[in-house]
This record gives C-alpha cells, structure tokens and sequence, in this order.
C-alpha cells in the first residue's frame, strides 16, 4: 500500500525498449558476447555518474572528473613504474582521486566558490598533471595483477562491472538508509532550511565531491588496467559528457534534491546501450555524440516539466535569498 | 495526545520576554523600546499596523535579526542570539509565512532531519515512521511518513510544520499569519490546534491582521503601534474597538498639507481604466475606475489583494472572472509587454529582485525596454539612447553616479531610475507599487512631488499601491480599499479622509 511506482520505472522501459529495437535490428546486438562488451565499456562512464550523481543531488556539478581519470590512472601507472605493488597503486589512484574531489568540495563550500568554475578549472588543472609529469607520453604497466580490475571477470561478469554494481549497491545504502544521505538530499533541496536544522553542510559538500573523485579514481584504474597502459590524455574525451548524460537522463536533477543511484545507473546502461547499438548497427562514431546530446536535452526538459512549477520555485527561492538579506521593515 | 516530557519542561522554563528592544533599519526607528512577555501556556495576539515593526520583532526573537538594544530572556535567563539556529536551541521555533520544509524529502525525513534515529549506522526507518504516524495523527493530520512533503497542499504542509516544530523540542512557537494561505474550516482546524498546543503547554505568538481569530484564540492581546507597545491586556479585558482604536488613532495628529494644483474634476466620461468584479487566483472581486489625470490610491492590509491587482492590469495573473475596460474598450491583460504596448506600465516593489538589472549602469536601467526604438539598420544608436537616458534622469532628478553600476546608487535614485525606465516607455497608465519603500525622507517627499504632477500636470492615469497611510492621504486623489481580494464599494475622496480612517477602515474590512 506504501508502494508507488518507482520514479526509475520510466527509465528503465526507455533502456529496454531501445535494447529491443536494437535486438530487432542486430542480430549481433542480440548476443551475450555484445552484451558484455556492452556493460564492459559502459562500467567507467557508470562510475563517473555514480560520482556525479552525489554532486548533482547537492545541486552542484563536477566537471573535473573527465580529468582526473586521466590524472589517477596515469597515478597508479607512475606508482607501479617505479615498483610498488599494484594494490598501493590502487590505493594511490584512489587517494588522488579523492584529494581532487575534496579540494573541489573544499572551494566550493569554504569560498563559496561556483561549482561550475571551481570544477572547470580543477579539469584543466587535472588534466595538465600527468602531462606534466610525463612528457606527454604513455606509461605501461608490468605486474599481471593490475590486470585483474579491467580485465578479470567473475562468472563470465567482466570486473568492472562488478565494481561498479557493488558500487552502486553502497552508494543506495549509504544515500537510503543513513543520515548522510538523507543530508544530501536535504542540502540539495535548500541550503537555508538544512543548516536550520542542525545539518553539516560543509562535511556534506566535500563528502559529495570527494565521493566524485574517488568514482573517477576507479574510472582510471580500470582504463589503465585494461590497456595496461597509462595514457595522459585518457578519459579526456566524451567520458565528462556522457556521465552528466547518464546521470540527468537516469532523472538526477540539475538543481538539486531529486534523483537516485539506481536511476543514473539505467541512465548509463541507455548511453551504452545507445553508443554500442549505434557501432554494432554501423552507424559512423561522429554521430554518436549527435544522438546523445539530443538524449540530453530530452532528459533535461522532462527533469524540469515535471514538478509543477521547478523554475517558478527555483526564482522565488532566489527572491527569499535575496530578500533575506535587505533590512525589512514591515 | 501525549506528549508529557514536553510539557512538563515547557511548564518549568518559565516565559519568553523582551526588554526595552530597540531596533533601527538605516537610522530609521522600527522598535521603540519593545517589552513583552510570552508564559508558557499562553497564546499572544500580536497585532500592529502595516510597518509597525511586528515581523522586526519576530525576527529578533527568532535570531533572524540582532536588536539595537535591549534584552532577550528566556526561563529568566539573558539570551544572545547570533543566528536561527541559536534560537531554535533555546526552544523558540517560528513558522513564517513561506514554509521551511524540504519539498524533496519525505514527511518522516523533513520530521527527523538533522537529529535522525539510527540503528547501527543505518536509519531506523520503522521507528521514525512510527513516530512521525504518531505525531501527524495526534495533530489529526492524514498524511503518509514515506510521502513527499511536496505532494501535500500548503494547508496541510503549515501544520506538518508546526507539528515538526514542537517534536524538535520548541517550547515557543512564532507563527506569522499562519492563516493567510488557509480557507474556513482550516481555518478552524488550525485555531484549535493552537489552542490544543497552548493546552499542553506550549508558549505561543501568533500575529494575525484577523481580529475574530485572534479573540478566538488568544489569551492576551498586544497591539504594536509605530514601533511601541499601545496595548498589552487580557483579551476580556479589551474590546476590538479598543484595539482598532489603538492602532489607528496613533496615526500621525499631523494631516501633511496638501499644497498642490487641484485635480481636474473628476469628469463623467469613461474612465481610463475600468475593473469590474474582477477575480484571479488571488483576487475575489475587484471593481474601480481609474480617470486620467488623478491619482488612485489603493489601500490595504499586506496580503489584501493590492500587489495582486496591479500584477494582474500587466497580465502576470490570469483574470478568471470579471472584466477589464481600457478607455471604454474591453482589454485582457496577456503580458507584461502586451500591457505596457496598450500604455500600461508597472514598477515594482521589489526593486532588487525583479526592478533594477544591479550590475548595468543607470542609463541603461532607464532605457531597457525601450532600445528597440533606438536602432538603425539593426544597431544601436548610442548617441540618440545616452540622450534619451539623461533626460528621463534628468526629469526625475536622478542623483550620483549615473554611469556605474545602478546598484551603487542609493535605494532613492534606484527608485527614480525605475520610475524613469516607466516613463520612457511613455505610459499612460502608470501602476507605482510601493513607491517609497526603502527610500529616504527627502527623496520620498520628491518622488511624492512627481507622482502628482504626472497626473495632474502631465494627464496621466496613476494608481499607487502603497501601505503607508500618510502617503496614500498625500498623494491620492481618489481611494479605494481592499480586504481580502475584493475593494471596498465606495470610492474615497482623498481631501475628507485622514490616515487614522483608512487605518480603521482597513482593520474593521478585516
């Protein structure tokens, strides 16, 4: 009697009704082989809008984390170079990863700094590192263990994508059934009312853009792992893109306060789907970008039509803001 | 209902009190030495005319503002409130008109956000739900824990709100006119909760213009007056005239002197705008005739309809019922630029939010949403707009520095680059909303100056909006009255009315 229909519900019939079509179309589409490849390819982009998926409830946005799979990869690449382990290079990658996310946090709470720009110029400054620290050149990977992460799999299921459902099953636990996540939301949903109520904010914010970062950190290490190549530029193309795709197409709302692992996870698995089909079926690579910014714009007019009025709302909260602060005397 | 714990600790605390608070908003008075106390148990009527400083006060005791001077005890004890937070740890919870739960989180979680129940590390989901169900059904509230607090229609969510309120350990409750957004027989329920609530314990101001809710509920009446306590008695100890008495008689023994050119008689052809029995969303019935050449004056209680009626003459509320007659032709307002195209042009009251474009400079606030008619073959024509801009500055007297950012200037010269932005739009109608609000003693007896001579000197139909008495008796030509969404059936005729009157008239309409 509690039960109402998931808000993930639409999703999800979009992903399998364009998996049909596909199947009708393909024969090729249609087989396991496909279908792993499919999810394999599809596991860092989950990852980054699993990450992204906190921020965006925060009502912020993390554009660096394109970047910085490029700059923890190459990380874990360095680490192992000079001999280490390839657990301390994971480890490694993922405390970069973090770092990153928590000085994106840390700017935009303490300074009160717009995520947009703060995450904009932590891209550029991510992506520029393993330049940098490389000459611009590809570092290859020797321990046989790394190789495990991006290309092992478990039961025919490649690892990533165990990674990231095991991800994704933290990520629901923590924002459904902790406090935390229940702060996230709030935080998301206004900031004023949050802090009235006795709620962190900063601790909220950094632990959201950290969170980014550790997700793209694991973005990385699977990318290096399966080329057992750390490569500077990697994760500088569509990754930032399609994961801000998956994650508003999987209903995480731009403004914040609305949205759900398991929904940016459908949002993901219809960007591969889309982007697979699309190679699988034929069509030339330059159209993909095409078809999903287009997926985008309908994520987005259907994220802002659904509530009654979200940007009636969205002004008079800026009224209040801006009321609050001039002396009133009525 | 039970809820033991609470009320014992309410009972022992002793009251919420204010000494001698005194607060100025840029040099201005607001509060005049303010003392008045809350027991717990007890329901406080609050009452006070437009800007008498009752939302300064509420604000001060809910850590929203700091006071001048003064103190602020609770239980006997001297408080030092730096912000909301502060309060709300001292007990004291306000519920203002605009409600303050998360629309996005559930009823259960906006109940226990911030001090959730965990089980291990994890939410106790159960027992939250529990206790919320509790809580709800105790106020006779039929709402679902596990439901978005968006999903429940404002009525129900001001209740969930103070239910909240008093389960996060309130002992005082502010409530600033809870009812405006209520119909009836919320009305009612909501009366009784206060009622209940004070029963159990609970210390309680409620500020309402409604003069028969107060009596229904409150055990003690305070009328605020021009910053000063005029009244503090039981309620059977003071009558509703008594209180009217109160709030108007104090207004200013001074009538200004109305040295002016006498308005053109009011002739008998049509009027230049014409409401009749107009309704909207916010508006029951608004009939009035506005003539050229005169100032109406629209009068009222915040949150009678004024705003809303201008609002509506510009097309930014849909007219539901009634008509609108332009000169003697029908006309249905659609938008803003549609109104001001038939020569209805609107300034607003809320000059930083939805008036002045803060970081453009002055002329280019004044000529906005005219430099359309300021291009050849596509491009500006910067020479002929600068000029344009200086005059209308120059006509309305617009100090300081014209060429920075307009929101350096003072709120008087943002004012009259609003109003020069009107008139560059060459209105015939012109709708002043709260035309001196923020504005200092000189510049207002300016704009004042000018309002008048567009009518009377340039023709001009001008209707203003304004919650000052004085202001409306020395502008007006003419004056209407609204309470709750309609006007009052008699047209005043601004020389016989005094600002004593329309105070009167306003609380006895409400």
């Amino acid at each position: 009697m509690r039960r109402r229909t998931p808000e993930e519900l639409g999703i999800a019939a979009v992903v399998v009704i364009v998996a049909l079509v596909l199947s009708a179309i393909s024969p090729t589409f249609r087989t396991l082989e496909n279908a792993q490849i499919l999810l394999l390819n599809g596991a860092v982009i989950a990852f980054l809008a699993l990450g992204q998926t906190f921020v965006l409830l925060t009502g912020g946005i993390d554009l660096s984390t394109g970047s910085n799979v490029a700059l923890t990869g190459m990380i874990a690449a360095l680490t192992m170079s000079v001999g280490a382990p390839w657990w301390l290079a994971a480890l490694a990658a993922i405390a970069v990863g973090i770092l990153v996310g928590t000085v994106n946090g840390s700017l935009v709470h303490f300074l009160k700094l717009p995520p947009f720009i703060v995450t904009f110029a932590t891209f550029g400054v991510a992506a520029s590192i393993p330049l940098i620290l490389t000459g611009a050149s590809s570092v290859s990977v020797k321990d046989p263990f790394f190789a495990i992460i991006g290309r092992g799999s478990i039961f025919g299921i490649p690892m990533p994508v165990l990674l990231v459902a095991v991800a994704a099953i933290v990520f629901t636990i923590v924002l459904r059934l902790t406090p935390t996540g229940v702060h996230i939301y709030a935080v998301g949903g206004n900031q004023e009312t949050s802090r009235l109520a006795g709620i962190p904010i900063g601790r909220t914010i950094v632990l959201v853009y950290a969170i980014s970062g550790m997700c793209a950190a694991f973005g990385g290490l699977i990318v290096t792992s399966r080329l057992m190549v750390g490569y500077p530029s990697a994760g500088s193309g569509n990754e930032l893109f399609y994961s801000i795709a998956a994650a508003v197409v999987g209903g995480v709302s731009l403004f914040g306060g609305i949205g759900s692992i398991p929904g940016a996870l459908l949002g993901a698995v219809l960007i591969a789907t889309v982007s697979n089909g699309m190679n699988v079926v034929g069509v030339q690579s330059y159209w993909q970008p095409l078809v999903i910014g287009v997926i985008i714009l309908g994520g987005i007019i259907i994220d802002t039509y659904r509530r009654r009025v979200p940007l009636g709302e969205l002004l008079s909260r800026l009224v209040k803001r801006r009321q609050a602060a001039p002396a009133d005397q009525a | 209902m039970e809820r033991t714990a609470t009320v014992d600790s309410a009972m022992n605390s002793g009251a919420l009190e204010v000494r001698d608070i005194e607060k100025r908003f840029s040099g201005v008075p607001v509060l005049r030495g303010v003392s008045v106390a809350v027991r717990p148990g007890e329901v406080v009527g609050l009452v006070g005319h437009n800007g008498a400083g009752k939302s300064t006060l509420l604000r001060i005791i809910s850590g929203a503002h700091r006071q001048d001077a003064g103190q602020l005890l609770v239980g006997g004890e001297e408080q030092s409130f730096s912000s909301p937070a502060d309060a709300h740890e001292a007990g004291i919870a306000t519920v203002y008109q605009e409600l303050s739960l998360l629309p996005n989180l559930t009823v259960a979680q906006n109940a226990f956000l911030g001090v959730e129940l965990r089980k291990g590390g994890i939410l106790d989901r159960a027992r939250m739900r529990r206790e919320t169900r509790e809580l709800t059904e105790s106020f006779g509230l039929d709402v679902d824990p596990d439901r978005k607090v968006r999903d429940y229609p404002v009525a129900t969510r001001q209740l969930l709100e103070v239910a909240i309120a008093t389960r996060r350990g309130a002992r005082f409750l502010l409530l600033d006119e809870p009812t405006t957004s209520l119909e009836g027989a919320q009305v009612e329920r909501f009366l009784g909760t206060v009622r209940e609530l004070a029963a159990q314990g609970f210390g309680i101001v409620l500020v309402d213009h409604k003069l028969e809710e107060l009596y229904a509920v409150a055990s003690r009446i305070v009328a605020l007056v021009d910053g000063r306590i005029r009244i503090d008695a039981a309620v059977s100890e003071v009558s509703r005239d008594d209180v009217i008495q109160a709030i108007a008689g104090h207004a200013m023994e001074h009538t200004p002197a109305r040295e002016r050119i006498a308005p053109p008689a009011s002739d008998e052809s049509a009027p230049a705008l014409r409401a009749v029995g107009v309704r909207t969303r916010a508006l029951r019935s608004v009939s009035l005739d506005a003539r050229a050449g005169r100032v109406l004056g629209l009068y009222g209680l915040v949150g009678s309809g004024r705003t809303e009626f201008l609002r509506t003459l510009i097309g930014l509320d849909p007219v539901l019922d009634g008509s609108i007659e332009l000169g003697g032709a029908a006309f249905r307002p659609r938008t803003p630029a549609h109104a001001a195209a038939q020569g209805i042009v609107y300034v607003t009251e809320e000059r930083k939010t939805d008036g002045i474009v803060p970081l453009l400079d002055a002329g280019a606030n004044v000529t906005l949403p005219v430099v359309g008619r300021f291009t050849r073959a596509g491009f500006l024509q910067r020479a002929r707009l600068r000029q344009e801009a200086v005059e209308r500055m120059d006509q309305l007297s617009v100090l300081g520095d014209r060429l920075g950012p307009v929101v350096r200037l003072s709120g008087g010269n943002q004012q009259k680059v609003l109003l020069a932005r009107a008139l560059a739009q060459k209105p015939r109608i012109l709708l002043l909303d709260e035309p001196t609000k923020g504005v200092d003693l000189g510049v207002k007896a300016q704009i004042h100056r000018m309002i008048v001579s567009l009518a009377h000197d340039e023709g001009l139909t001008v209707i203003v909006v304004s919650s000052e008495e004085d202001e409306i008796c020395e502008i007006a030509d003419d004056i209407v009255i609204f309470a709750h969404g309609s006007t009052s059936p008699d047209v005043l005729d601004a020389s016989d009315v005094t600002p004593n009157d329309l105070r009167t008239l306003a609380w006895s309409a409400a």
